[in-house]
């Protein structure tokens, strides 16, 4: 699957930022949650989603805190902050809104809607 | 630790401990991992290998991870330490304005520093320093004769004029001077374009632009060798300025023929616009000299100055020693005419600004002792101030802070301070130095190239800021070191005594003494500024016009023309309602000497040759002395009858009475000139001494002759009004052209302003020096009462303990004085010592008034101790208030 790496780049910041959605997860389970909702198609390589989540970090969307893991081992816990949150919103909603439109340009069979 | 904590704390974080935290995590995603294959059934190997092959590039992924984690940290750190930055600029702005009394004084002191500094630097620089614009202007030197041995009484007998013989044998025979060029003054009428005016000048002989100066017309050519030989062709060059006004830039003028006092000259060139001639050469245009020796010219005649060009820089010395023997051999071949005369070879710019040197130098290092003053200042005033902040720092201290910060916040607001009185002193350069150029005295020379000077604006900027920046740091250093326990039981009020406390009054002490020196610098200038206007002229300059006449050649041909004119003149001013008297004379007095006469006393051994005693003579018309004031000792004054068909006739001063005629001249007859055939001339009258040179030189022989039996082209005609003498101003040049339009009206100026602008640098240089002083006065005002301010506010509870004793406020009040005053004694005592070691230097300036003068010492010194007082006032005003129970309580 070719992938443009802009796009892959938008898509993943935006499913760490849903992934934290819910709950505090280390690394590995956003690699986990994002596999198992995407079928594993999208992370491709899991250690791109280290860069990613410290990107974000550096953007002030999440931040970290070393914590214990389910068991007891230690590990490094990420949460969406107040702009986190804003910011998913705005992000996704013009994903679905960009995506439905490229959906429907795509389904066209004639030049003409 | 988690970065949170981290960060609130502002803890650093080393590299390795990055290094750490993102291995841990990394490891725990593969781990995590491994652990889920496993439990899929893979063997814990083949786990291993699965989950690294789904992470894909482990190493790139950490340093990836790393890279962005030092970043950010970075980026924190940064905007920690502008955070930094930024609450200690503000704190320090806080503090200034919490505190707007002593801040000002800091700033202003700063400012006045730096200021008075630069501009004053940036004049002498313009003046004495910077080079002449002439390609290799330190070649350059002024030749003269040199007088000294002679018996006379002359402005400067360093510098005689030279006659052109002696001048021809210097061109011939000095050969360390490469090329030379003779000059003299030269006044031109401009006629024939529009109205007739008076030009600045000069004629020289061929070389002067060309090979000595070293410049050449922007159009048309320089001078060529034959227009310098009598009866060749005549050649006039213009300057730029001169041809714009008259001409209106006309390329054309080139070649043409202009009329100068009535004889044809041709244009052949325009000097450049840059070309700024040495003051002695004029202003508008320039001519030949045409020197012919058959017309009189003998070697006697002196009536040349000249500029030379050495061979090399360093050639001066044997210029002058060449000059010497020249001198001597001339003087031995030629013993009548050149007795005791010698040559003087002199750089040409010192030549030139030899007679504002002095006073430059006196200024230069009065504004270094302002400049050392404001330093002690500033450095006194943040002393008491850092003081005074012991308990602050303390706290501050005890709080946590690090030293670093706390020197860090001190160096911050000592900078901000020393920045705000930078800035203010940069625009005060700039101003002072305008200022400066425009009160500077008429004529002082150079004065256009008087610029702000970076160099020393930056110097003294840097002194006044380094000052600022160290005394503002000593007390956090102090503090910093003290252990915070001990000045917080202190209770903030510092301890007293110690090595700082002697500083400061170490400090004051030089400062009062500084002070002093300055002040009686400026009192001697002062007294003897005050002598020079007492001074009595022998004339009355009140309500006196004098403005100089021109007759052309052509129109007044001879004599009896140019006394018609004159007659006519005078009558015609008289009848103008307002106007006194009117009269002429040759040259006004104070103008200097134009060409000494010799003369001999009928029935005295007749003097040798050569040694005959020379003279102040000029031609004066009748009205002469009752228009200039001038009072008649004994005898009668000049009369009409006195023409050219009555006897020879003269008038003499009481100095030419006393010494040659003991006292009784009138009736007795003298030969003036011509020593071969004597014409003898009787003595009618007898006039005060008048100051002939200018308001300091003594008086000297004098003569005078009536205009009518030797009437000259060029004179003075003076006027004495009945009303405000300006208001004639118009009126005077209105009846001049209606008498001939083709006469060139120069300035018609009030006596009294000649008299006032022959002072005009004795009046700069004694302002100057006083501001300066006032300055001065006033910083150790401020010092002085910073330090005793001080020494009261840490002895405040030694205070209370004697109220309470029973002291009574007067005791209090004069404990506090006493203080003051042993400081201000000290400095007193040390500046007195000073000031008549280096006053000695200021001797050249002075009149009238010893460099030891015991009035200005003793006034000075009450000023010192009066101001010594009321600094102490307000200290000692609040000793007496403190509150014994107050102050013994709070410990």
């Amino acid at each position: 699957m070719a992938q443009n790496s802009n796009l892959l780049r938008g898509t993943l910041d935006l499913l760490i930022l849903k992934a934290l959605t819910w709950k505090p997860l280390h690394g590995y389970g956003v690699s986990e949650w994002i596999s198992s909702v995407t079928d594993g198609s999208l992370l491709m390589e899991e250690g791109t989603l280290y860069p990613a989540l410290h990107r974000l970090q550096g953007k002030g969307w999440i931040e970290s805190e070393w914590g214990l893991s389910e068991n007891n081992r230690r590990a490094k816990y990420y949460r969406l902050t107040r702009e986190g949150i804003r910011h998913l919103a705005v992000e996704a909603d013009s994903w679905v809104r960009y995506t439905n439109v490229v959906a429907r340009a795509l389904a066209l069979e004639s030049p003409q809607p | 630790m988690t970065e949170r904590p981290r960060r609130l704390f502002r803890l650093p974080t080393r590299r390795e401990g990055l290094r750490d935290e993102v291995d841990e995590e990394l490891r725990f995603h593969l781990e995590e991992c491994a652990a889920k294959y496993e439990r899929a059934g893979m063997s814990p190997a083949e786990a291993r290998a699965e989950a690294e092959r789904r992470f894909g590039d482990i190493e790139r992924v950490r340093s990836d991870v790393e890279a962005m984690m030092t970043r950010r940290q970075k980026a924190m750190q940064q905007s920690d330490r502008i955070d930094d930055l930024r609450r200690d600029v503000a704190f320090a702005g806080r503090q200034i304005l919490s505190n707007p009394g002593f801040s000002s004084v800091a700033v202003l002191t700063i400012a006045i520093a730096i200021g008075a500094t630069t501009a004053i630097y940036s004049v002498v620089d313009g003046i004495m320093f910077r080079a002449l614009p002439f390609a290799d202007a330190d070649e350059l030197v002024m030749v003269w004769a040199d007088y000294t041995r002679r018996d006379v009484v002359l402005p400067d007998k360093r510098r005689e004029w030279l006659s052109w013989p002696n001048f021809s044998d210097f061109r011939g025979q000095v050969s360390a001077v490469e090329s030379i060029s003779a000059f003299s003054d030269w006044n031109p009428t401009l006629t024939g374009t529009g109205d007739a005016q008076r030009l600045s000048g000069g004629v020289f002989s061929h070389g002067m632009f060309s090979d000595v100066l070293g410049v050449e017309p922007a159009l048309g050519r320089g001078f060529l060798p034959e227009e310098d030989l009598p009866g060749g062709p005549v050649a006039v060059i213009l300057s730029d300025g001169f041809w714009r006004r008259a001409f209106a830039a006309d390329v054309e003028i080139l070649g043409q023929v202009i009329r100068l006092n009535d004889q044809p000259y041709t244009v052949v060139g325009i000097m450049p616009p840059s070309f700024a001639p040495p003051p002695f050469l004029g202003t508008d245009a320039w001519s030949l000299l045409q020197f012919d020796l058959s017309n009189g010219g003998g070697r006697g005649g002196a009536f040349l100055r000249a500029v030379g060009r050495l061979t090399d820089p360093s050639a001066l010395e044997l210029a002058q020693s060449q000059a010497r023997q020249l001198g001597a051999r001339l003087e031995e071949e030629y013993p009548l005419e050149n007795i005791d005369t010698g040559f003087n070879v002199y750089p040409l710019q010192f030549d030139m600004v030899r007679q504002t040197r002095t006073a430059l130098w006196v200024l230069l290092g009065a504004v270094g002792f302002v400049l050392l003053i404001a330093c002690v200042n500033v450095a006194n005033l943040l002393l008491a101030r850092g003081a005074t902040r012991h308990g602050e720092l303390a706290v501050r201290v005890a709080m946590g802070a690090g030293r670093r910060r706390i020197l860090a916040q001190l160096v911050t607001e000592n900078l901000l301070l020393a920045l705000t009185g930078g800035l203010l002193g940069l625009t005060l350069a700039f101003i002072g130095t305008n200022v400066l150029v425009r009160l500077a005295p008429d004529g002082t020379p150079l004065l256009e190239q008087v610029a702000v000077d970076g160099r020393i604006l930056f110097f003294a900027a840097l002194v006044t800021i380094v000052t600022g920046a160290l005394f503002g740091v000593l007390p956090a250093v102090h503090a910093s070191r003290a252990q915070p326990a001990v000045a917080l039981r202190e209770g903030g009020r510092g301890s007293g005594a110690g090595p700082s406390s002697r500083l400061r009054n170490t400090l004051v002490v030089g400062q009062v003494a500084l002070a002093l020196m300055l002040l009686v610098g400026a009192g001697l200038l002062v007294r003897s500024f005050q002598n020079l206007n007492r001074v009595d002229l022998g004339f009355n300059p009140e309500n006196v016009l004098a403005t100089q006449i021109q007759l052309s050649p052509v129109g007044y041909p001879d004599a009896a023309t140019r006394l018609t004119f004159v007659r006519s003149l005078e009558a015609q001013l008289s009848a103008v309602p307002g106007i006194e008297f009117a009269g002429s004379i040759t040259n006004l007095p104070l103008a200097g000497a134009d060409g000494d006469t010799n003369f001999f006393v009928e029935g005295a051994t007749p003097p040798r040759p050569g040694l005959e005693p020379s003279v102040w003579l000029r031609r004066i018309t009748p009205g002469y002395l009752d228009a200039m004031g001038l009072q008649l000792v004994t005898g009668r004054a000049f009369l009409d009858s006195d023409d050219p068909d009555a006897p020879r006739v003269i008038i003499v001063n009481e100095t030419l009475q006393r010494d040659y005629f003991d006292g009784h001249a009138v009736g007795k007859r003298l030969n003036v000139n011509n020593t071969a055939n004597p014409v003898w001339r009787e003595i009618v009258g007898v006039v005060r001494d008048i100051k002939n040179f200018g308001v300091r030189a003594d008086s000297r022989n004098a003569m005078y002759l009536p205009f009518a039996q030797a009437p000259t082209s060029s004179m003075f005609t003076v006027v004495r009004t009945s009303v405000e003498p300006t208001s004639l101003v118009n009126v005077i040049r209105g009846e001049i052209s209606k008498l001939d339009a083709n006469i060139a009206l120069a300035d018609v100026q009030p006596m009294a302003e000649l008299v006032t602008a022959s002072l005009a640098t004795d009046r700069f240089t004694t302002s100057l020096l006083g501001g300066f002083a006032s300055v001065a006065l006033l910083l150790a005002i401020v010092g002085l009462y910073g330090v005793v301010s001080y020494s009261v506010s840490t002895r405040l509870r030694e205070m209370g303990v004697r109220i309470a004793l029973g002291a009574e406020t007067r005791q209090i009040r004069a404990l506090v004085l006493r203080w003051a005053l042993a400081l201000a004694a000290a400095g007193i005592v040390i500046g007195g010592v000073g000031s008549v070691a280096v006053n000695r230097l200021m001797e050249g300036l002075l009149f009238g008034v010893g460099t030891t003068d015991a009035v200005t010492f003793g006034i000075v010194s009450a000023v010192m101790a009066s101001a010594a007082v009321l600094a102490s006032m307000i200290p000692a005003i609040r000793a007496t208030r403190v509150d014994p129970i107050k102050v013994l309580k709070t410990d």
